[in-house]
């Protein structure tokens, strides 16, 4: 199989990555909730995982990292801790069903600064524009998970402080590819998911704490046990019931992973990897690609149409080629509104430091038989 | 054996004084305590020898690390002490 929908999930993980899960689940039991060795090796683990997660996105103490099942998780704590029922919101135009979904189940007025496609300069106006009656809270992904788009999120920081109001960002599909600092955006939350970029498992997430949180659920958290309520302090506030030892371990291995490759050099690879179908692409008539003019600006994610053709039926062309991509709305309706394309959604394919050309070129030797017929 | 014990606010407030005592060569013990000492259900506590109190206790200062509380334990007698 050619995998190609990595913003989805990074399908191929590390050598390591299944290694560490595996050991996890042969030496590690419940942490925070015993004296004995195992107990100790899980509660190790987890302040490792912290730390370095602490240090790789620039969060000011290990205790500000908390441990989600997802991005989702992670997206819905920090919405939920700062957006009252009925309370105001100003998000970018290509945020996903993560962010857009909370805000709706809250009622809140939601303000979408809605710029068109790879236009830095419109998104950071439409976000100025939007900020101007004030908000509980502004909530921006850093990269359109449907066009590969990086939103100018330092200068929409930028305004967010300058209006006072606090951030979240979605770094769902940048994580482990291109440099996030919290403490530099002054973030009130950074939501991640470690299955992504980071090369972790599924049911893995990062949410970075700047700000006050709500809990979104109670229980045991090994401490301050004779009280009923949670506990007022990170990481345990918000970390109820057992933690998933064998996915931390993973997710661990996978920064470890990321770190050693450099995002850096994963962000070229990928690059050079999407500007290669894209081009390809190209060639082909009738197929609508949906690049930015600088590719140097697009993260390893790229829509596409073919004219004539659902894409959802190219998408099951490709897979009856062994080529795995997604197709249609990619849970993000707000993206393809912005975009002009939510009457039928796109093709997406997306990459990862573990595809090559060879899988592109496999790609479009696939693409250009489905089209020849 | 005479010794203090430092009380966290979570597993991961102990972890990071061992850390910031390690580098201070100071050999702390985090270890599990009950509603005997915290008054508050389960917790966790580090254990300092005696004699390394005091850089422990600047060591934590320096890194703006604040125990909870702070028990001198002397002959199995425990001692609340000021910070």
């Amino acid at each position: 199989m050619i995998y190609l929908d990595s913003a989805a999930t990074t399908f191929q993980k590390p050598q390591a990555v299944r290694a560490a899960m595996l050991r996890a689940m042969q030496t590690m039991s419940s942490p925070g909730r015993g004296g004995y060795a195992s107990a100790r090796a899980a509660e190790e683990l987890l302040f490792r995982a912290r730390s370095l997660a602490a240090e790789t996105f620039g969060a000011p103490s290990p205790e500000q990292v908390v441990f989600t099942t997802s991005a989702t998780h992670g997206l819905n704590i920090a919405i939920k801790s700062l957006v009252p029922a009925g309370g105001r919101a100003v998000v970018s135009g290509w945020e996903h069903n993560a962010v857009t979904r909370p805000l709706r189940a809250l009622e809140a007025d939601i303000a979408v600064a809605r710029s068109p496609l790879f236009d830095t300069e419109a998104c950071v106006a439409a976000f100025r524009r939007a900020l101007k009656r004030g908000a509980d809270a502004a909530v921006c992904t850093t990269a359109s998970n449907v066009f590969g788009y990086i939103l100018p999120i330092g200068e929409i920081a930028a305004l967010c402080r300058k209006a006072g109001v606090p951030l979240i960002v979605d770094a769902s599909q940048t994580a482990g590819v291109l440099p996030l600092d919290m403490a530099s955006l002054d973030a009130a939350f950074v939501a991640m998911p470690g299955h992504k970029g980071l090369y972790g498992p599924q049911g893995t997430g990062l949410l970075l704490c700047g700000a006050e949180a709500k809990p979104l659920i109670e229980g045991g958290t090994g401490s301050a046990s004779l009280s009923q309520e949670m506990p007022e302090f990170l990481p345990d506030r918000l970390e109820a019931g057992t933690h998933n030892m064998p996915g931390i371990a993973g997710l661990e291995a996978g920064m470890r992973f990321v770190r050693a490759k450099t995002p850096e050099r994963i962000a070229r690879h990928e690059q050079r990897l999407v500007c290669r179908a894209a081009n390809g692409l190209r060639r082909f008539g009738g197929v609508t690609v949906y690049a930015a003019e600088d590719m140097s600006a697009h993260l390893g994610v790229l829509s596409f149409t073919a004219e004539g053709r659902e894409p959802e039926e190219v998408a099951e062309a490709l897979a009856s080629h062994g080529v795995a991509v997604r197709a249609g709305l990619h849970c993000a309706p707000c993206a393809h509104k912005s975009a002009g394309t939510l009457e039928q959604g796109t093709v997406r394919l997306s990459v990862s430091a573990f595809n090559t050309e060879a899988d592109i070129d496999g790609f479009l030797r696939a693409m250009r038989g489905i089209l020849s017929k | 054996m005479n010794h203090y014990l430092l009380t966290a606010r979570t597993i991961t407030h102990a972890q990071r004084m061992a850390r910031a005592l390690e580098h201070t060569g100071v050999s702390a013990k985090i270890r599990r305590i009950g509603s005997g000492v915290t008054k508050n259900g389960c917790g966790y506590t580090l254990q300092v020898p005696e004699r390394q109190y005091q850089t422990a206790a600047d060591a934590l200062r320096t890194a703006g690390l604040r125990p909870v509380k702070a028990f001198h334990v002397v002959n199995g007698e425990r001692r609340e002490v000021d910070l």
